[in-house]
């Protein structure tokens, strides 16, 4: 019952979950912004993925901006040599 | 100075840090080498158009990004409804079998934690290759939805439903392999 009225209300925790993604990237209209506050204020599991999401969030900016370098100095050097000759023979 | 000296000297600075992003987004070395070598063919036809704007590595890397949207445009043209049937009911509340634990971030940091960062990286490794693709790509351009939606080809409702999608079974991810063990 509860949980009728609070996705009447403030969208159900499909749509709440989908507007934590619109969120972190753009600012929200006002009710939008309003309904999302109160349905993360009600919804326990809602809110305890709020949190998940912003961990996640973190470590994927983390991972984008710090990439380990994946090929060993012999690929690399090979790599380089067929893209030279590529070029070369243009 | 000469076309040809230029770019073999762009060649040898730049081939590592591109084939380190190509990889990251492919995740398949053959495929990442082909893309880097594509880019390196398209600098060199338009470098004469390089206004020197933006610094080499930028222009690069703006290149390697239009292939690899290219690649996934051609791989993945249709676009398959996302389900999220296995998260939630007929009535869009979570499932009662879904977990979802108590995550803290400020406690116990597991940024540092080398055993959870890795079992975080085998979590994207093992989404499917077309969500992977779309939510590394999304955070490599620094979540712009508008410019990724113009490039790929899609809504940005579509975006943001893959984001959705995939965090949901990194979620999952993490609940088995570290959550459900450290709690």
């Amino acid at each position: 019952m509860f949980n009728k009225i609070l996705h009447k209300l403030f969208f159900t925790c499909t749509k709440a979950t989908l507007f934590i993604e619109e969120k972190n990237e753009k600012k929200l209209s006002f009710y939008q912004n309003f309904c999302l506050k109160i349905h993360l204020f009600l919804c326990e599991n809602c809110k305890k993925y709020f949190k998940q999401f912003k961990l996640i969030n973190h470590l994927l900016i983390q991972k984008s901006t710090n990439l380990k370098n994946n090929i060993n100095e012999k690929d690399l050097r090979n790599l380089k040599s067929k893209i030279e000759q590529k070029l070369n023979e243009k | 100075m000469d076309k040809t000296k230029f770019i073999n000297q762009i060649v040898d600075e730049y081939t590592q840090v591109l084939y380190n992003r190509a990889y990251y987004l492919l995740s398949n070395q053959e495929e990442a080498e082909d893309i880097v070598q594509e880019v390196f063919i398209i600098a060199y036809n338009s470098i004469d158009t390089f206004s020197g704007k933006s610094s080499i590595k930028t222009w690069l890397f703006s290149i390697l990004n239009h292939k690899i949207s290219d690649y996934y445009r051609s791989k993945y043209r249709n676009t398959t409804k996302i389900s999220l049937d296995n998260y939630f009911s007929k009535d869009e509340s979570w499932k009662k079998n879904q977990l979802i634990s108590e995550c803290n971030l400020e406690e116990n940091s597991v940024f540092d934690d080398k055993e959870f960062i890795s079992i975080f990286e085998n979590c994207i490794e093992s989404l499917p290759q077309k969500w992977k693709i779309l939510v590394k790509l999304y955070y490599i351009e620094e979540k712009k939805s508008e410019y990724l939606s113009q490039e790929l080809k899609i809504t940005t409702t579509n975006i943001w439903k893959t984001l959705q999608r995939s965090r949901l079974q990194l979620k999952d991810c993490l609940e088995i392999n570290w959550f459900k063990k450290n709690n």
